[in-house]
């Protein structure tokens, strides 16, 4: 049974990852922002999570900083930061994404941009903050900061106090600042800015992460000393019936050397 | 002094010793401990998760929904192949058959008139059940397949056996059969046949015999009343030469008058056919024996035992009772498998055989001399009896195999699906990280609209 388990486990991931690469294929990132065209149910989902948010994160001077991380790649949290991000800023609240997923970071597609120069060409002392910094055209009151250059040592950036001293910069001018950061299971770097955020939410999709990987997430977060503020559940299917995409399948490990991102900068983009 | 200077080094080798030792032990204990700890929490998260996931008839049905498509596809499947299947084994299959009736009742002479009439018995009487039963067990043993196998015959007509070996065993009928006898059989037969035809000319012989003894006799009287001349009675001697009829003939002639001679004659050509009957009986009898001992007499057994049963209706099982028209017929069934030419020629045989089979061996009651048995059926030609048995069978077949293929099928998709330990019911977050839920998110996918050209920049 455990065989079994373990079997069926790993068909599943591959299939849905299939799915989700097949998805994005088909569809650009830009359509996955809210606009009038939305849904209901997706637009409010999306105001009640910000409003639980709001309620969640202790109230202090300055902006809030919340941390969006998964336990696997693929469970949709570069879509609910920006997402979340969109929404604080409809409610006039200025908010700044920043693409902490330096290894593979997908915020700039969101904006139909080039992901450099970004973060970690800020904490490398290459760009200003000014020049990272960019102007969303789907709101005024959201800004952007994309992943930047790839680096060979984007935990040690992350922990550095540059990025510090970013967060508390950030932290002046905007209300939210919502950071997207790697999956926390598979790399470390999320944990580097667990301690530096105001709060921590897990992202975790319906019907693909395992309760196992949330509880190992959750409990990896409550080591690394992150406000671990709740889950959100994404991707909920509905009471209709669903239709996995079957066809072919590609090799992608959930082992321990994983190499979440690559060492060419070509194929994050 | 030097005393307390080795005490002091030796006590702070102790201790140095003792705190190495238990700050080691501090050191393992303590990452033990959390590593147990966290161990131990995620272990019990995991049963935790594993007790609070209920199962319930909806979800099972929701479970079998999602995989429709497949399940029907496997019910098909395993349905053409139970078909399938069953075309492949039965397309040859024909049984060809029919059921032949015998009535059987007993006869009476009338003793007065010295007619022969039949019984009113079969109508207002029947056998009892014991009687039939033992007639029927009798008609399925062993003893009277054999018959069949034999066609009844009491013994073989000349050259029947003859040439064992070059006849078919179909056209013999006689798989195995020894033929050792066959000589001895030949021969008794042959002399048999050379007696009766003794017979005839050795009444002729006789005839003519007696028509020149009267001339001797005359003769003799004559050279008698002449006088005696042994010349005379060796020239008449010489006249009618000494065969061995002829001694024979004389010497029964002076005691038992006419016909005696030619009665000797037959009588003895009798006894050497009676000799030779049994002679042949003999040999036949081992020639059986030697041929039930082998493998192809028991494969002709089962072959015949198992194209032919015997029954009678059992209306009225009171032994008493008599009044049951019913339990004087009898039924053959013949049933043959794909052989329709083995089945023509058993019902033949059969036909023949069984009348006088259940005549020569069935109870008379009393008051009655003899059993009379008859065929009463006439449209009995062999026919097949499973018309359309493959398409039947086809289905049965289909249905067990898609029921077979759906049901295993089903508790795959349930296996598979329960083993899948993936996030289904979002309110475990809660109840078991003690975590709460900030917001769900529905599927953004279904929102989108269709295929676009994915043209996003790129460096």
């Amino acid at each position: 049974m455990k065989l079994f388990s373990r079997i069926s486990r790993r068909m599943h991931q591959k299939r849905v990852i299939k799915a989700a690469e097949k998805a994005r294929q088909s569809h650009r990132r830009t359509e996955y922002l809210l606009n009038d065209s939305s849904p209901f149910s997706l637009t409010e989902a999306f105001r009640n999570l910000k409003a639980a948010i709001s309620v969640s994160v202790p109230r202090r001077e300055g902006g809030v900083a919340l941390m969006l991380t998964s336990g696997y790649p693929e469970d949709g949290k570069t879509t609910v930061a920006v997402n979340l991000a969109l929404s604080f800023a409809l409610s006039s609240a200025k908010v700044i994404v920043v693409d902490a997923d330096i290894r593979k970071g997908r915020v700039a597609k969101y904006f139909n941009q080039k992901p450099v120069p970004g973060l970690s060409n800020y904490l490398s002392g290459q760009n200003t903050l000014e020049e990272v910094v960019r102007q969303s055209v789907e709101n005024e009151n959201l800004s952007y900061i994309t992943c930047g250059t790839h680096s060979p040592k984007p935990y040690e950036l992350l922990e550095s106090e540059a990025m510090k001293k970013l967060l508390s910069d950030l932290k002046q001018t905007y209300d939210y600042v919502v950071i997207d950061t790697p999956p926390v299971l598979l790399v470390s770097d999320a944990l580097a800015l667990a301690t530096v955020t105001d709060g921590a939410a897990l992202v975790c999709r319906h019907e693909v992460s395992f309760v196992s990987d949330i509880s190992r997430a959750l409990n990896t977060l409550s080591f690394a000393k992150a406000n671990v503020l709740g889950v959100i559940v994404n991707d909920y299917k509905t009471m209709k019936m669903r239709d996995y995409n079957y066809k072919g399948y590609k090799k992608y490990y959930y082992k321990s050397d994983y190499s979440y991102g690559s060492t060419d900068p070509k194929e994050n983009e | 002094m030097r005393i307390a200077c080795t005490r002091s080094f030796l006590f702070f080798v102790f201790c140095k010793k003792t705190l190495y030792r238990y700050g080691n032990t501090c050191y393992n204990i303590d990452i033990t401990k959390i590593n147990n700890a966290r161990m131990r929490e995620e272990a019990r998260m995991e049963e935790k998760i594993q007790i609070d996931d209920g199962f319930n008839l909806v979800d099972l049905i929701k479970i079998l929904l999602n995989k429709i498509k497949i399940l029907i596809l496997v019910v098909l499947i395993g349905g053409l192949a139970g078909a399938g299947f069953a075309v492949w084994r039965t397309v040859d299959v024909n049984y060809y058959g029919t059921t032949v009736e015998f009535y059987i009742n007993p006869e009476s002479r009338d003793s007065l008139d010295g007619t022969e009439n039949v019984s009113q018995y079969g109508i207002y009487g029947a056998y009892s059940v014991p009687v039939m039963d033992a007639m029927v067990r009798l008609l399925n043993s062993d003893a009277f397949t054999e018959q069949l196998i034999l066609k009844g015959a009491p013994l073989p007509e000349k050259g029947a056996w003859v040439n064992a070996g070059n006849k078919t065993e179909a056209a013999l009928g006689l798989d195995g059969l020894i033929d050792t006898a066959q000589a001895a059989i030949d021969n008794a037969t042959a002399k048999a046949a050379e007696a009766a035809a003794k017979r005839e000319t050795a009444e002729e012989d006789l005839t003519s015999l007696q028509q020149e003894w009267k001339k001797f006799i005359v003769d003799y009287e004559e050279y008698k009343n002449i006088s005696y001349s042994f010349e005379a009675y060796q020239s008449i001697c010489a006249k009618y030469p000494a065969t061995p009829a002829l001694s024979e003939a004389y010497a029964n002639y002076e005691g038992d008058g006419e016909g005696t001679g030619s009665k000797a004659l037959s009588l003895a050509a009798q006894e050497a056919a009676k000799t030779a009957n049994a002679t042949a009986q003999t040999q036949r009898e081992e020639a059986l024996n030697a041929w039930s001992k082998t493998a192809k007499y028991k494969q002709q057994l089962a072959k015949y035992s198992s194209a032919v049963s015997f029954s009678y209706l059992k209306e009225g099982e009171t032994t008493t009772e008599s009044n049951n028209l019913a339990r004087s017929f009898v039924y053959v069934k013949i049933s043959v498998l794909n052989q329709e030419e083995f089945a023509k020629e058993l019902l033949e045989t059969i036909k023949i055989v069984v009348p006088q089979y259940i005549e020569e061996r069935m109870v008379v009651p009393t008051g009655y001399d003899s059993t009379n048995c008859q065929r009463i059926t006439r449209s009995d030609d062999i026919a097949m009896t499973n018309p359309g048995y493959t398409t039947k069978q086809a289905i049965i077949y289909g249905l067990a195999g898609a029921a077979f293929a759906g049901l295993i099928a089903c508790i795959i998709v349930i296996i598979a699906d329960r083993s899948n330990k993936c996030l289904r019911n979002y309110e475990v977050i809660p109840r078991n990280f003690n975590v709460p839920i900030l917001g769900v998110i529905p599927t953004i996918e279904e929102a989108l609209p269709a295929d676009t050209k994915n043209t996003e920049v790129k460096a």
